[in-house]
This record gives structure tokens, C-alpha cells and sequence, in this order.
């Protein structure tokens, strides 16, 4: 069993607090996603389980041993960082080779075995023919790879994936992502991967931990930390565009949006009947996710509101609208068979059905 | 402000190696023109062309219908902003704005002037003073914009400004990137390899490979009736499906035949094929939310085994197992089906496309 526990775990790089607390488990052979924004924590928290840094405070146990205190080389993990490290004088085959000529490994495979690994790594990330050349010969997109693939040729009790496929292009990383998804449920090995992306995380998790200036906002299945988020900031981190997010004034089976022309929502009886058992005295926050408007013609009597096109960005199929109320702005993800002309005015219906409330003070879901 | 038109242009390194290979489009004045294309595809080689840091070895390239392939760079009037935004480190932001206008001797009132103008619109007044070492990647980026504008040039060249950043900052700078672009209405060249940041925010795109360009067209136009494979798998996320089938005529009815499915096409798809005299083998190319899914038959429906499932938010991928390959289909909401289990597919007839089996041209192409 290689499950990964971290025990309230934190950090301080002088005066900054990297790691604040944090706690979460890793089962045996999950696809762990570490999400947050540059500057979270994601990376940091890598070197602490690789044990390139040293905890402040906390524990860290693998296959229920507490490695907190143990060498880097000790801890049985493999780490693929976001910057390649990759060695200038060897070749590609080289690189992916060197993790296996460690003494240890040396003894438990043979050398046909060694090249036989290196060769099938190598396949799986497409760099079957880039075996002779040096990572001077390789594009910044090739070179990533042969450095996630020098992490993968080990078979270690968990594998750190720290953005390993930021660099690549878009088409490419796409790909990667259902490879990478695919090769790790073939070996059943633990695994924690760090991006900034959301879409990734929703695409590759099993589980998804949501991280925010050092602390873990929420713990839960991709489908969970969607439809489901505990606080404002997970709400609108994950999703894409991101929720719009109105203060309102309510009144029970309506609430009032403020801005600089209020506007009147009806509040669906479910809700009405949630928020009067649970929202206590505090000021409301309301959410909606683009995808979750409709537009209107402007004097359609189904419209909440209305206002100026002021953004239309067509993605494809759906498009992006983003329409102007005076000084707010709001964004509608729509079929684009529908879109309107820019600068036009346009209507907003609400599916009130699929608000999400918010205390405003606390920023914790209602729910 | 100007036009830009390349004629026949090629690009040829060394005597062997073409980069760009007889480029024909002409940018209108004040457009937003993206030249999109995976790494290696010839658009740097085109935009240092532009901007004359390179020779061109055939062709024209005009601005406002003048040739100026012998203009020197700084006599073109046209102003760049850099993938890594190059601030002058040492500078404060008021004089990185500056620079451009020192360096042509510009008396010192109207140098503020113009700063103060590019600051204002940007909204950097607060931070002229700053050090651009203390600004944010957010700011640093209006800083290189500035000094790009502030000269008031013919054309903007912007290449892959944002393509480094995290993906919600890059959402982000794209909305300020688009609405300050279309409020100065300066024409503007757009260089990346991110077909997103194309589709969102160009009028028009010109899409390249192997030194070729491939089709110009709007983001629209060349989603839905691309001209050739390449554009097809290029333009979408996720990419465009590809199989191999026969065109089979039996009677009054065609068919479209695989060893995964036989599909009848309806009237409108059949009267598309009604002028065709070509090969009978073609590329089927279908985009994943085009691929219809159902847990129980549909008319003119076929089964096909699930191989993946990705919970994406609000849609669903799920992989399907088509001729020995994968095929993915986009469901929006949450179709969960289990792995191994057989669902039932169609395509929409109006969004397939078909691609010959040797040149991949779109057969049915309108140009």
C-alpha cells in the first residue's frame, strides 16, 4: 500500500508563510491533483514530500512510515519538476537511462530490462525517435518530456508531478493528458500532480485538492469541487469562465443585485425553504456560472436584466459574451448560433435554479 | 494605422531550409489578425519579415499598398510586443514607456505627453514611479504595451504575449488585451500557437504549417468548414475525430461505411456529395461534440464500447473505441456511462466533414 498522508504539515520561507496546516491523504494508487495558482503552495509542498525541503511543522508518512526526517533518497518517491534539469552531455536515451543505473535498481533489473523500460517510457511520450539527440537538439516541448519520461522509467511508491506538461503546446498537452491519465492507472502507481489548470484537474483527478496562499480551501472529487464548492474562492477558481458573483439585499422569495442599476431575482422555493434553515442573519451572495444564462432580446419580459455587448470571443461551438451593466460585468457562455452583434444591447435570463449562496462575511457556501 | 499584405512571400534559410513558402493574405487596416500555427509552422520567420529584422528572399510585403521590402525596421513604423515582455529591468515604468520616443530625440513635453496618454489608458498611472521589478505579471504586460503603443504605430505585432502565463491570468489579460486593441483600432498581427487565444480574439486568422499557409478565414468560418485535415484537427478543443471510410451508393441511398459503423446519410448530406466525382475512400472527420450519445438506441444510431470517461464541470468526454482508435465525444452535463459499456452514437450529418485520403483537402470544401 503506498498511500502518501500529510499531517498538518507547514512552511516558512522567512517572513512567508508557504504551507499553513495542511492535511490530506493520498490513497493507494490515486490520480491526486494538487490545484492552485502560481504562488499556492503546489510547489513547495512537492519538496516537502520529496524531502528537498524540510517540513516546519507536521508529518509526512509513506505506506504508513513517517519519512518526515528521511534523506531525499531514502524516501522511495520520484519527482518530475516543472524545469527540466535534464543532463547536456548525455543524449535522450542517456537521461532516461540514468535514474536506472543507480546502484539499487542496478541489482533488481538487468540490463536488457533497463533498456527495455527506457525504450517502452520513451514510446509512451513520443520520443521514440529522438533516442540519439542531445537536449540542446530538442525543442522546449521534446525537452519536457524527456524529463517527465526520466521520472517514469522508475517504479517508485509515488510519483511527484510537479506541471509537468506546462510547456507544451496546447494540442500537445491535450494528449499528454489522456496518456499520462492512462499509463499511470496501467502502473497503480500513487500519484500527485500539480497544476494551475482547473480544466486539467476536472479531466485527470480522482481527487482534487484546492490550494490558496498555503492553505487547502477543499478536498473532494472533480465532480464535488464543482458542483459542490465549500467557499467563494473555489467556486469561482474552478469552471471556466469563472462564476459571476453578485452582492444582493434579500427578501425571501426575491433578492435585489446591487450594483449601479439594481435589478430583482426570484429565489426558488427549495432554495427559500435552505436559505430561511440555514443562513442565519448574514448578508448574501449570489452566483451563477456563464453557462447558465441565456440571453434575451432586451425587452424580453423573461430578462432580469440587460446591457451592452461589450466582449464576444467565438470558441467554436459556444462563444463567450460579455455583457456590460454600467460599471459590472457579466459573462454568458452560449451556443454561437445565438450571439449577438457587439455593442448591441442584450437580455440576461438567470436559470435560478442553478444559483449557488454565499455568506458573504465568511465566504462559505450555503448549502 | 495600415493595411498589410504579403504576396508570394517565401522565407528560405541557408539556400535549403523554407520556412515560409509563397504567403498570400492581406490584413485590413485596423483588423485583428492572428497568424496561428504549432511551433516550427513558419509564423515567427513571417512576423520578422514584417517587421523587417529579417530579408525577404521572394515575394512583397506591403503596408497601405506601398512595398516595403527594402524599408529599414524603423522606418516601418511598427511596434512589437514580446512573449517575455523585455522591460528594460533597470527602468522605472514612466521611462520603459518613454524609451522608444527618447531614442528618436522627441522634445521632452511631448515624451510626457505621449507617456502620460499610454499610461492613462492602460491604467498605470499609480505605478510610473514603480521599478518594473516590484510590478506584477499583469502589469509588466500593460507596461510592454505601452511602450509598443506609445509611438502610435502603423501595425502592433504581438507575439505570443500571454502564452506563458497561468491559464485564469491568461483568460484574463486576453479580455484586456482584446478590448484595449479595439479601442486604440490599431491593426494588429497576433502570433501564437494557442488556437484558443486565436478563435477568442482575432477578426480574422491565418493559420500555418510546414511554412504553408493553410486557410484565412474568421475564427467561425474556419471552424465550421475547414479547408483541409490539418485546420480540422488544429481549430477545436477538443480536436476533431478521424477515421478512414468509403463513400458506398446503393440505390437512391449513400452510405457511410467503416468497420465500426454504417451510417445513412440524410438529404442535406446527400445532396452535398450529389456534384462528387471523386474517390470513394475518405477521411471522416467529426468534432467530439457533433459525436451524439445516447444510453439507448437512436435512429440511424450504432454501439460503440467506452474506453474513458472525463467529468469536464459542465461537459463530459467520453472515449469511444472506433476502428482499432479513439474517438471522443462532448456531452454537455453529465452522462456517466462505465467503462466497457456500449452506448449508442450518431453523428450530426450537418457538421461531418470529409478529407481526402492523400492531399487531406477538405472534398467538399466552399471556399
Amino acid at each position: 500500500m503506498a498511500k502518501v498522508e500529510l499531517k498538518h504539515v507547514s512552511k516558512r520561507f522567512g517572513a512567508v508563510t508557504a504551507l499553513k496546516n495542511v492535511s490530506y491523504t493520498i490513497q493507494d494508487g490515486e490520480f491526486f491533483v494538487l490545484l492552485g495558482a502560481s504562488g499556492a503552495g503546489k510547489s513547495t509542498t512537492i519538496s516537502i514530500i520529496s524531502g528537498i525541503e524540510q517540513a516546519d511543522e507536521g508529518q509526512i508518512l509513506l505506506d504508513g512510515r513517517d519519512i518526515t526526517h528521511e534523506f531525499p533518497q531514502n524516501r522511495d518517491v520520484a519527482t518530475a519538476f516543472e524545469s527540466y534539469a535534464l543532463y547536456p552531455h548525455f543524449t535522450v536515451f542517456e537521461n532516461l537511462m540514468f535514474p536506472l543505473e543507480a546502484p539499487e535498481r542496478k541489482r533488481t533489473l538487468t540490463r536488457e530490462q533497463r533498456e527495455l523500460r527506457v525504450r517502452e517510457v520513451a514510446e509512451m511520450l513520443g520520443l521514440g525517435d529522438l533516442l540519439h539527440r542531445y537536449p540542446r537538439e530538442l525543442s522546449g516541448g521534446q525537452r519536457q518530456r524527456v524529463a517527465l519520461g526520466r521520472t517514469l522509467v522508475r517504479r517508485p511508491k509515488a510519483y511527484l508531478l510537479d506541471e509537468p506538461i506546462a510547456h507544451l503546446d496546447a494540442k500537445l498537452r491535450h494528449r499528454m493528458r489522456s496518456e499520462l491519465k492512462k499509463i499511470q492507472q496501467g502502473l497503480g502507481i500513487t500519484t500527485l500532480y500539480a497544476t494551475p489548470d482547473q480544466l486539467e484537474a476536472l479531466s485527470m483527478a480522482d481527487t482534487v485538492a484546492v490550494m490558496h496562499k498555503g492553505v487547502i480551501e477543499q478536498v473532494g472529487k472533480p465532480d464535488e469541487i464543482y458542483y459542490k464548492p465549500v467557499n467563494l474562492y473555489v467556486a469561482t477558481f474552478v469552471g471556466d469562465p469563472p462564476m459571476n458573483v453578485f452582492s444582493v439585499d434579500y427578501h425571501g422569495d426575491y433578492a435585489i443585485v446591487e450594483c449601479d442599476t439594481p435589478y430583482r431575482v426570484p429565489i426558488p422555493p427549495r432554495d427559500q425553504a435552505m436559505l430561511a434553515e440555514k443562513m442565519g442573519n448574514c448578508q448574501l451572495k449570489i452566483g451563477i456560472r456563464p453557462v447558465d444564462i441565456r440571453l434575451v432580446p432586451a425587452d424580453d419580459p423573461r430578462a432580469h436584466t440587460r446591457g451592452e455587448v461589450v466582449l464576444l470571443d467565438t470558441l467554436g461551438q459556444t462563444s463567450i459574451v460579455t455583457v456590460r451593466l454600467k460599471s459590472e460585468e457579466i459573462k454568458a457562455k452560449v451556443s454561437s448560433d445565438v450571439i449577438p452583434r457587439l455593442h448591441s444591447t442584450i437580455g440576461l435570463e438567470m436559470d435560478i435554479n442553478r444559483f449557488y449562496y454565499f455568506d458573504a462575511a465568511s465566504t462559505l457556501t450555503i448549502q | 494605422m495600415a493595411s498589410v499584405e504579403l504576396r508570394n512571400v517565401w522565407k528560405i534559410y541557408g539556400g535549403k531550409v523554407q520556412a515560409v513558402i509563397d504567403a498570400c493574405w492581406k490584413c485590413k487596416d485596423g483588423e485583428f489578425f492572428s497568424i496561428l500555427g504549432p511551433s516550427g509552422c513558419g509564423k515567427s520567420s513571417t512576423l520578422r519579415m514584417i517587421a523587417g529584422l529579417e530579408e525577404i528572399t521572394r515575394g512583397e510585403i506591403l503596408f497601405d499598398d506601398r512595398v516595403v521590402n527594402n524599408m529599414p525596421p524603423s522606418e516601418r513604423n511598427v511596434a512589437m510586443v514580446f512573449e517575455n515582455w523585455a522591460l528594460y529591468p533597470n527602468l522605472n515604468v514612466y521611462e520603459n514607456i518613454a524609451f522608444p520616443l527618447r531614442v528618436r530625440n522627441l522634445p521632452e513635453a511631448e515624451i510626457d505627453r505621449k507617456v502620460k496618454w499610454a499610461a492613462e489608458f492602460l491604467g498605470l498611472e499609480a505605478v510610473l514611479k514603480t521599478g518594473v521589478k516590484h510590478l506584477s505579471g499583469g502589469e509588466m504586460q500593460r507596461v510592454s504595451i505601452g511602450r509598443a503603443i506609445v509611438r502610435e504605430p502603423a501595425v502592433l505585432i504581438m507575439d505570443e504575449p500571454i502564452s506563458h502565463l497561468d491559464a485564469g491570468l491568461r483568460a484574463r489579460m486576453r479580455d484586456e488585451l482584446k478590448k484595449q486593441v479595439a479601442e486604440l483600432g490599431v491593426t494588429t498581427l497576433y502570433i501564437t500557437h494557442d488556437q484558443v487565444e486565436s478563435m477568442a480574439m482575432a477578426d480574422r486568422i491565418a493559420i500555418m504549417n510546414l511554412g504553408r499557409i493553410q486557410q484565412v478565414g474568421t475564427p467561425l468560418d474556419i471552424y465550421y468548414n475547414p479547408a483541409n485535415e490539418f485546420v480540422g484537427g488544429f481549430i477545436g478543443e477538443p480536436p476533431m475525430n478521424f477515421t478512414l471510410c468509403e463513400l458506398v451508393q446503393e440505390g437512391e441511398d449513400y452510405f457511410v461505411v467503416s468497420p465500426s459503423f454504417r451510417l445513412q446519410l440524410d438529404d442535406i448530406c446527400k445532396s452535398r456529395f450529389l456534384q462528387y466525382r471523386g474517390a470513394a475512400k475518405l477521411k471522416l472527420g467529426v468534432r467530439p461534440e457533433d459525436v451524439l450519445v445516447s444510453l439507448t438506441p437512436m435512429p440511424n444510431s450504432f454501439g460503440l464500447k467506452v474506453d474513458f470517461v472525463e467529468p469536464q464541470g459542465d461537459r463530459t468526454i467520453i472515449s469511444l473505441q472506433m476502428n482499432g482508435d479513439i474517438f471522443l465525444a462532448q456531452v454537455l452535463g453529465n452522462l456517466r456511462p462505465a467503462i466497457g459499456q456500449t452506448i449508442y452514437v450518431t453523428f450530426d450529418q450537418r457538421h461531418m466533414h470529409f478529407f481526402d485520403v492523400e492531399t487531406g483537402n477538405n472534398v467538399l470544401y466552399m471556399s
